[in-house]
């Protein structure tokens, strides 16, 4: 899957599992898409995290997480470090930042 | 695109201006596409019926307007594209019909006027409250 495609079918999904493995540094979130009532659920793994950014002005919790809409900032090969530069927006209220050396879909690199 | 309508008139000399409209001349100034534009005015427009706040996408052309019930987060997304949502935070999206559905393709529109959108938040709005009770 390219990066663009990642982007587009992930927006407007709900994160419905994430862990962040410090030691591995890995990101993983399982995100389910509901569209035209057909469910489709992505594995997506962040490998090799460097910088992750949580930003968020809002007061409580929130028991469901809307991926309201996923950026692909930037690819390797047009960022200065040479990762991946991903946005992740949340209910249009905060956001993930981050830059990876990779990213998979359900085992399978993303271009 | 977007519904058109019009614009507030910014005056050099009004000292009355509300956020929401400087923002505006901002944009109106910046020379920005049409879309962006009339995002803008949309957005202005829903804020002053509902009492929200207007801010930018972060990261997409165009604007939100968020609106508290209680403490619970409402959103309307109107994007310069003429992409528009209303979500529920921790809910999900409304859909036409003013019901909460996960379906991405239930809860995108297109098209929306000001009033429409407005509509949507006070549904949302009703819903939070319902909620509580």
């Amino acid at each position: 899957m390219d990066a663009e495609t990642l982007a587009k079918n992930l927006s407007g999904g709900y994160i419905e599992r994430h862990t962040f493995d410090l030691g591995a540094k890995a990101f993983t979130m399982n995100v389910s898409v509901l569209e035209n009532a057909v469910l489709s659920m992505y594995a997506v793994t962040f490998v090799s995290v460097s910088h992750f950014a949580f930003v968020d002005n809002q007061v409580g919790e929130w028991e469901r997480l809307e991926l309201t809409q996923m950026w692909i900032d930037a690819s390797p090969a047009a960022s200065g470090s040479e990762e991946w530069e991903v946005t992740l927006s949340l209910w249009d209220l905060a956001q993930v930042e981050l830059r990876c050396a990779a990213i998979s879909v359900d085992g399978e690199s993303v271009r | 695109m977007l519904a058109v309508a019009s614009l507030p008139t910014l005056g050099a000399g009004d000292a009355a201006l509300s956020p929401e409209v400087v923002g505006l001349g901002k944009v109106l100034q910046s020379g920005a596409g049409s879309g962006l534009l009339t995002s803008a005015g949309v957005a202005t427009r829903v804020a002053e019926a509902t009492g929200g706040t207007v801010g930018q996408l972060a990261k997409s052309e165009g604007y939100k307007v968020t609106v508290m019930e209680g403490k619970q987060a409402i959103v309307a997304r109107i994007k310069a594209s003429g992409d528009i949502r209303v979500t529920i935070a921790d809910k999900g999206g409304l859909t036409a019909s003013g019901e909460i559905s996960s379906d991405k393709a239930l809860t995108h529109f297109a098209d929306l006027s000001s009033d429409q959108i407005t509509a949507l938040v006070n549904r949302a709005r009703q819903l939070v409250q319902s909620m509580r009770h």
